[in-house]
């Protein structure tokens, strides 16, 4: 199916103004954009973040207990 | 009279299924020594490295299958069955034809589960014009029995055949460790989706890192499911994959390293198994190694592998938080748990059984086998 769609019209379209001199660069910074992490809202959200603020603190208490180097 | 040894073959395409060919044929053997066991490529999905081909099939014995060659691997009365963990879109295609299902000779078509399925409802319709469908858990067979069996009428039994089990997924033999060994290395078995942003894998590697720091007497090892250059067609791709990642890291201790060994390799010296969302902590149950899957990784809330990691693994005493992690504090797998997940280690002589029923059952076989007949088949 991934293979079909590679080949459609749409794709074969959108590759071939990725190369277009014009055009091309910001498209391909676009897909960047897009294609990043940060991307989906879930990434930003207070729930998120206040979650991977624990877990950091955790590590680092764990680390700070051991220190840095064995 | 004497019962003529099954022919079955057995189809592989990438690594999940490989692994399963490769396991699944040791079970057949084991269960029937003079059973005829071929291995078959399927071409048109191959996505498999040299390496991966040296690992697991050395010798090189194996048939390669185009279309055609499915086709007539299915109905040309040269196999008594076929084993697969995959129902490749052509398969389903054929299996789907009633003209094709009722034609004597045709091979029986035994399917499995491609392993963990997170979202098993896709993969059971897709297994439903399969002669005989292996499950598991056991709540996925009673699901799987309610939604895609097709009741008994006057003229043909109910069908498929529902079994329960997996090759990866045989009852452990070993009783699991209480306390972690003295000797022996620590694993993380890494999975291409999970974490899945860079900012989650790069914290899963702080914290091997941290225990690595801990416990400088044992390795830690990131256990890679294959290389960067490799499986680029591969169903599940990695988009951050951990030896770039771990270029990055500014100061990985030594006893940090990267493998892209086996899981039986892995096994050997494995004294305790971390893994996030990957189908390997059944392989370190059925071994007996101490398992911790830890799934309070950065960006959890992303990663949609999460929720129905948890809810499989929910009452299996196996989940841990972060700092259980960090000091490796592990518990034993929950009994009532492993017997829904785990079937019994006679899979293989079940698989036999079922595949000499549903050839005798049928009573459609023709009396000899015909090894150049030529498939008249629906396309």
């Amino acid at each position: 199916m991934i293979k079909n769609l590679k080949k459609s019209f749409l794709v074969q379209g959108i590759y071939r103004l990725s190369r277009n001199p014009l055009f091309g660069a910001p498209l391909r910074a676009l897909v960047r954009l897009l294609r990043h992490d940060g991307a989906n809202a879930a990434y930003w959200s207070r729930t998120n973040r206040r979650h991977n603020r624990a877990q950091r603190a955790v590590l680092a208490r764990f680390e700070a207990e051991t220190g840095k180097r064995p | 009279m004497t019962r003529r040894a099954p022919r079955i073959l057995l189809l592989f395409s990438d690594d999940s299924t490989l692994i399963f060919a490769a396991r699944m044929r040791a079970l057949l053997q084991k269960a029937d020594a003079p059973s005829e066991i071929v291995m078959g490529a399927y071409l048109p999905e191959t996505a498999l490295s040299d390496r991966q081909l040296r690992q697991f099939l050395p010798d090189g014995r194996y048939e390669i299958l185009d279309k055609p060659a499915l086709t007539e691997a299915l109905m040309a009365g040269h196999y008594d069955a076929i084993v697969t963990s995959r129902v490749y879109g052509h398969l389903n295609t054929l299996l789907s034809k009633a003209l094709n299902r009722q034609k004597a000779g045709r091979a029986r078509v035994i399917a499995f589960l491609g392993g963990l399925d997170f979202f098993p409802h896709r993969g059971m319709r897709n297994r439903r014009n399969c002669d005989a469908v292996y499950l598991f858990p056991r709540s996925t067979c009673d699901r799987f029995r309610k939604t895609e069996v097709r009741p008994a009428t006057q003229e043909v039994p109910a069908w498929p055949h529902v079994g329960f089990g997996h090759p990866a997924f045989l009852r452990p033999q070993k009783t699991p460790v209480a306390t972690l060994p003295e000797k022996g290395d620590i694993y993380f078995f890494t999975q291409a989706l999970s974490p899945s942003t860079a900012r989650g894998r790069m914290h899963m590697l702080k914290v091997m890192a941290a225990i690595a720091r801990r416990n400088p007497d044992r390795t830690v090892w990131i256990k890679l499911r294959h290389l960067p250059n490799e499986n680029t067609r591969h169903l599940h791709r990695e988009r951050h994959d951990y030896p770039s990642l771990a270029e990055r890291f500014p100061d990985l201790p030594a006893n940090v390293k990267l493998t892209a060994c086996t899981m039986d390799q892995a096994m050997r010296n494995a004294a305790l198994g971390v893994t996030c969302t990957s189908t390997a902590a059944i392989d370190l149950l059925r071994e007996g190694v101490a398992t911790i899957i830890h799934l309070d990784y950065l960006d959890r809330a992303l990663d949609p592998l999460v929720a129905p990691m948890q809810r499989l693994f929910n009452d299996s005493n196996l989940i841990k938080p972060l700092d259980d992690l960090l000091n490796l504090r592990f518990s034993s797998p929950d009994t009532d748990w492993l017997s829904r997940m785990f079937c019994p280690p006679d899979l293989g002589a079940d698989v036999l059984r079922v595949i000499e029923a549903l050839n005798g059952s049928s009573d459609r076989r023709p009396p000899a086998r015909r090894k150049q007949a030529k498939a008249h088949t629906q396309p």
